[in-house]
């Protein structure tokens, strides 16, 4: 009977505390990602033009020109008479508040910004003398750690503004991958030795959520369970989908647990800086063969309302 | 009746280039159209003309556009703010070149070419203030591509000021026997007093040129136990470079004379079609004579 009443108090005191951990998600908060570990930027987000994407931690900064006249945004063609003066579009791009934020919270480290060069760029050439243009002015920050060192990701980044000094926001999109690695390759013995690829090749999970700037108030809020409930289904999917590539059936992976993130995002009436809030749905490689270091986290980005991150392996035998 | 057949097919065969097809050009002088698109394997603007800024200065064939260092870092004075950088449409319209520099160029190029404004960028820089950088770059005139493109740079101050390059005519060779770059440099600058300036025959010309080449030859070092280099006179003709358009709208030239020179090939050598142009100014000034070790 005693042994009865500790075995039971023992159970209800190990199920009160995963309760508590289901209760209290962690939060998210290395934003470090391994740049030699990942696929290229382009194979991320193939549609944006390549020199004015960059990434920061897990952000991917972009614009998408097809996608503003898809929504409708088309810039209205001016003369170059008319053109707002170059000092405005330099102080339209200065990094501001919000921006800075973000960037010091995804590389972790203070950064600080210096104007470089505004170039006028012709978005779509009429090719006649004298006509109203599309142009744009592409201004290049150089951006430095303010207390010095490396930092990671790129040295300068690019801000458009349009022809009458208005800023055109990037589009943003925060991201993950994982490096799995593929079986050796077989040896063709009629391919010449030379041009054979040495080491194993890889595969990339990966997540994608654009962040619009009404996510930071959703319509509805949606609770964990269902957020991880939705974040499993979409990355389970994505396993199945990854099984049917070539070599990749036997990949396995855990559920790891719920984390919360917050981006700087905006600012409130008081001059506050508001943060967006996301969920960290994180899954792990459940390895076969021993490795030398543990497996990374995957994680699956969900928004509040429910929007799951667009899943999708990257081959890295797609590359020509 | 088959003879005037015959002149009559003649005549139409010949009449486009012989009575001026306004498409057509002349050839290139060969003087002017030597290296196309380098100035030679190891030879940089920087060793051919000192303190030239590399970052803005261009060659386009033998024609050197080039910004003295000095000028292009030198500062604004009084500060611009960037507020008030002048506009980048009076930039461009400034900076358009004119019909002078388009013949001077052209004068180098085969197809004939004009300019396209290919972007205009403010820069900052350190010390200086705010740089506008214009980039012209040129096609042919009747479409199809002239290989790499070649460009014009335009540098305009903060406070719209057009900053002038310099512009040079020169001329690389290399002897097989030397290791070393023989160099001939001329600037190009209208005769400040056209009216005043003697001016020399061309036998006289040509005695410059060949006195100023037998001086450049002396301090070529020669590996011991090899024979130096052989060169003999070629010949000499005169160039007419326009440099500007005047107030009547006609062109103002600078003219020069090429005096040429020909490496004599040894016994076992084949013919050697290359050549060196030593520049002889109409005053008797000859272009500067340099030679440029291979290693450096």
């Amino acid at each position: 009977m005693n042994l009865k009443c500790l075995l039971l108090t023992l159970s209800l005191f190990t199920a009160s505390e995963t309760a508590v951990v289901a209760q209290a998600p962690t939060e998210f908060n290395d934003w470090k990602l391994n740049s030699d570990q990942m696929p290229s930027l382009y194979e991320i987000e193939p549609n944006t033009p390549y020199d004015l994407t960059f990434r920061l931690g897990h952000v991917i900064f972009a614009y998408e020109p097809d996608d503003w006249q898809r929504r409708g945004l088309k810039q209205k063609p001016v003369k170059l008479e008319s053109l707002v003066r170059v000092g405005k579009a330099v102080t339209a791009s200065e990094p501001d508040v919000i921006f800075r934020a973000l960037v010091d919270q995804q590389l972790g480290q203070k950064q600080t910004f210096q104007f470089q060069k505004a170039n006028l760029v012709l978005w779509d050439d009429s090719g006649e003398e004298d006509q109203a243009e599309l142009y744009l002015w592409e201004i290049v920050w150089k951006k430095l750690p303010v207390y010095g060192g490396l930092v990671e990701g790129p040295e300068q980044i690019k801000v458009l503004v349009d022809a009458q000094g208005s800023l055109i926001p990037h589009d943003r999109y925060l991201i993950d991958t994982v490096t799995l690695l593929l079986p050796e390759r077989e040896i063709d013995p009629e391919q010449n030795p030379r041009y054979r690829k040495t080491g194993r090749p890889r595969i990339w999970p990966c997540a994608k959520l654009k962040l619009e700037a009404s996510d930071i108030r959703p319509e509805k809020r949606l609770s964990p369970s269902e957020i991880e409930k939705r974040g499993r289904q979409a990355f389970d999917k994505m396993v199945e989908r990854l099984h049917g590539i070539y070599k990749a059936e036997s990949f396995q992976f855990r559920y790891v647990g719920l984390q919360t993130a917050k981006l700087p995002w905006s600012l409130n009436a008081e001059g506050q800086i508001e943060y967006l809030h996301v969920w960290a749905v994180n899954f792990q490689e459940v390895q076969t063969e021993k490795m030398k270091t543990p497996p990374e986290l995957f994680t699956v980005w969900v928004k509040e309302d429910g929007t799951v991150a667009d899943l999708r392996p990257i081959d890295e035998r797609d590359r020509n | 009746m088959r003879k005037i057949a015959l002149l009559m097919l003649f005549i139409v065969v010949a009449a486009p280039s012989a009575w001026g097809d306004p498409y057509r050009k002349k050839d290139v002088d060969p003087m002017l159209s030597r290296w196309m698109f380098f100035l030679g394997p190891n030879l940089s603007v920087a060793e051919l003309i000192p303190g030239a800024d590399l970052k803005t200065s261009r060659t386009i064939g033998t024609l050197m556009i080039a910004y003295p260092e000095r000028i292009i870092n030198e500062e604004d004075a009084p500060p611009v703010d960037l507020k008030d950088v002048v506009p980048v449409a009076t930039v461009i319209r400034r900076t358009k070149p004119d019909k002078a520099l388009t013949a001077l160029i052209n004068l180098h190029l085969d197809p004939d070419c004009h300019f396209s404004c290919q972007g205009a960028s403010l820069v900052s820089r350190k010390h200086i203030g705010y740089r506008w950088h214009v980039a012209w770059e040129l096609s042919p005139n009747y479409g199809g591509s002239s290989g790499p493109p070649v460009e014009y740079r335009a540098v305009v101050t903060a406070g719209g000021k057009v900053i002038t390059p310099d512009f040079y005519q020169f001329d690389t060779y290399i002897s097989r026997e030397h290791k070393q770059w023989l160099c001939s440099i001329l600037k190009l600058k209208l005769p400040e007093n056209q009216q005043e300036q003697k001016m020399l025959s061309q036998q006289q010309i040509e005695e410059r040129g060949r006195a100023a080449f037998q001086e450049l030859l002396k301090q070529v070092k020669v590996t011991p136990g090899a024979d130096p280099a052989q060169f003999e006179f070629q010949d000499c003709r005169a160039i007419e470079f326009p440099l500007r358009v005047g107030a009547d709208g006609k062109f103002q030239y600078m003219k020069a004379w090429g005096v040429n020179f020909k490496e004599i090939p040894g016994s076992d050598e084949k013919k050697i079609e290359d050549f060196f142009t030593v520049w002889v100014m109409e005053d008797g000034t000859v272009s500067e004579l340099k030679i440029i070790p291979i290693d450096s």
